[in-house]
């Protein structure tokens, strides 16, 4: 192990935040509150201008690459482990090296989750129709946190997305560090499981009795029922809940055939090769 | 090493990397080494804005990252730990309201007189908040090439005796009341809102800067607020934390 950071590293709406919460609960006594979750975010400004000690706002492309690379090391220089959540594709800057700062990583996660559920999901998370998400999948230029239409600044850095299969190849084929697959079909079906994965990863050291434990605090009823109570940070405002269904296989019926077919059009190899095919 | 910063002898250099690095001393001009493809307007924001309060650090002057203004000779700080929490809305806000500006970015407390000083009468707008208080864009000051963040002058003065820090902490999802703080909490949460937090820790100056933090929380209120910048677009709860404000 070179460092302190566990990445968990997906495309948007792929079970981030939902293993994020899991593991909340594993390091705080099977408490979770989704607005106070035990992780940091690669693309949050607060880990950059903890290095600078001066607002932000002024740097742009390449300064803040480097700048997040830098973060990205300084997070798992400690001894604890560092949950670090990252949207962001895994590629090469304008200056050739890698987008993220490995070097101090004690393991990679990388959750993944059906294409076509990932569509109905982030249609619903954007507040756009499905067929513009499907084609922002395709897109190799795509992205989140683009600056607001109003002239505001965006509460996150810019982040890279490519499209869905440049997300999934960008991260499960760089060599820099093994990764760990983590579908989201098999945490829903056995969340103990993969959660033991991880917290093996991290080296935890938790017994199979508290990851239950904290599997059962943040079941996917709970975690919702919390965001009708007191809401939930991380909603954009476009969604009207982001804990929503929690489901595999909801594409067959919120997805028409020609989308559907068109994803795996697509993205068939790549579905291919995570089993979704 | 990931720091931006380093100490050579009485000197600091600040690495921003792929901008410029640039040598900081206490009595010297800033001497600045360009990155490829960067010009002085890439910098002129940095000196005179982290560049300007590193010197400030070189000669002992410490501060809060914070906006000030003033009304009827007593001042309201407005500090905050992290970017995207209002500081510069509200001030602006507040100037609708009488009040003038000390500073923007980093305000400095004298101990010995009690006063609050500034870099002057200028704050740094995102687009929404100008057009919000119906501010003229076209004379506001690019504050650096495709930067939609501009400078705008506002009515100033120079400095003030301290009434109330404010510390405003962004909590999007529910913004609430403001709230007293006291004692060692209110010392160390106003050390926290500290200005060039790495520079400090270069410098040696920890242990003055928490002394300096509990003077100032033992001779001036420290209300805590959690918010978010789009609340300043709303009178009420700006009269609220006025009426919080001793």
């Amino acid at each position: 192990m070179s460092g302190a950071t566990v990445w968990l590293a997906s495309y948007p709406k792929s079970g981030n935040t939902w293993l994020r919460a899991i593991l909340t609960a594993l390091m705080n006594d099977g408490q979770v509150d989704i607005n106070a979750l035990s992780s940091s975010g690669s693309a949050g400004r607060g880990s950059l201008e903890s290095l600078t000690g001066w607002s932000i706002g002024e740097l742009q492309g390449a300064e803040l690459v480097d700048l997040r690379r830098r973060a990205d090391a300084d997070a798992g220089s400690g001894p604890e482990p560092d949950f670090r959540k990252t949207h962001d594709a895994f590629t090469s800057a304008s200056d050739g090296l890698p987008t993220h700062d490995l070097s101090a990583t004690r393991g990679v996660v990388y959750l993944v989750r059906d294409p076509r559920d990932v569509a109905v999901s982030f249609a619903h998370h954007l507040g756009r129709s499905v067929e513009e998400t499907v084609a922002m999948m395709q897109d190799s230029g795509a992205g989140l946190a683009r600056p607001q239409m109003d002239g505001g600044p965006a509460l996150q850095l810019p982040q890279h997305l490519g499209s869905w299969s440049e997300h999934v190849r960008g991260w499960l084929d760089q060599e820099l560090q093994p990764v760990t697959v983590v579908r989201y079909e098999d945490l829903l079906a056995d969340p103990v499981r993969q959660a033991l994965r991880v917290v093996a990863l991290a080296d935890l050291g938790c017994a199979r009795e508290q990851v239950e434990a904290a599997v059962s605090a943040a079941s996917f009823d709970k975690l919702r029922a919390q965001e009708q109570d007191v809401g939930f940070r991380e909603r954009a405002p476009a969604h009207a809940q982001f804990f929503r269904k929690g489901t595999a296989g909801g594409w067959r019926s919120d997805l028409s055939a020609d989308r559907a077919a068109e994803i795996v059009n697509v993205h068939g190899p790549v579905m291919h090769r995570l089993g979704y095919l | 090493m990931t720091g931006l910063y380093r100490r050579d002898g009485d000197d600091v250099i600040m690495t921003v990397p792929e901008l410029a690095t640039v040598r900081i001393s206490g009595s010297a001009p800033p001497v600045v080494e360009l990155a490829p493809g960067r010009s002085d307007a890439d910098v002129n924001w940095l000196l005179s804005g982290p560049g300007w309060q590193i010197t400030r650090l070189l000669e002992g002057t410490l501060g809060l990252r914070a906006s000030a203004v003033a009304k009827d000779g007593r001042a309201v700080v407005l500090a905050g730990g992290g970017s995207l929490c209002g500081r510069s809305s509200l001030a602006a806000a507040l100037t609708q309201r009488g009040f003038a500006v000390i500073g923007d970015a980093f305000v400095s407390w004298d101990p010995d007189t009690c006063t609050v000083g500034g870099d002057g009468p200028e704050l740094m707008l995102w687009p929404d908040a100008a057009r919000h208080l119906g501010l003229d864009a076209e004379k506001s000051q690019e504050i650096r090439p495709g930067s939609p963040r501009r400078r705008y002058q506002f009515p100033g003065v120079a400095s003030a005796t301290i009434a109330a820090v404010v510390l405003l902490e962004r909590y999007s999802l529910a913004p609430s009341g403001p709230s007293s703080l006291r004692g060692f909490e209110a010392a160390i949460a106003l050390r926290s809102c500290m200005a060039l937090e790495p520079v400090i820790s270069l410098l040696d100056l920890d242990s003055s800067s928490l002394t300096w933090a509990a003077a100032l929380s033992s001779r001036s209120a420290v209300i805590r607020c959690h918010t978010s910048r789009e609340a300043w677009h709303d009178a009420e709860p700006i009269e609220k934390l006025l009426a919080s404000a001793p």
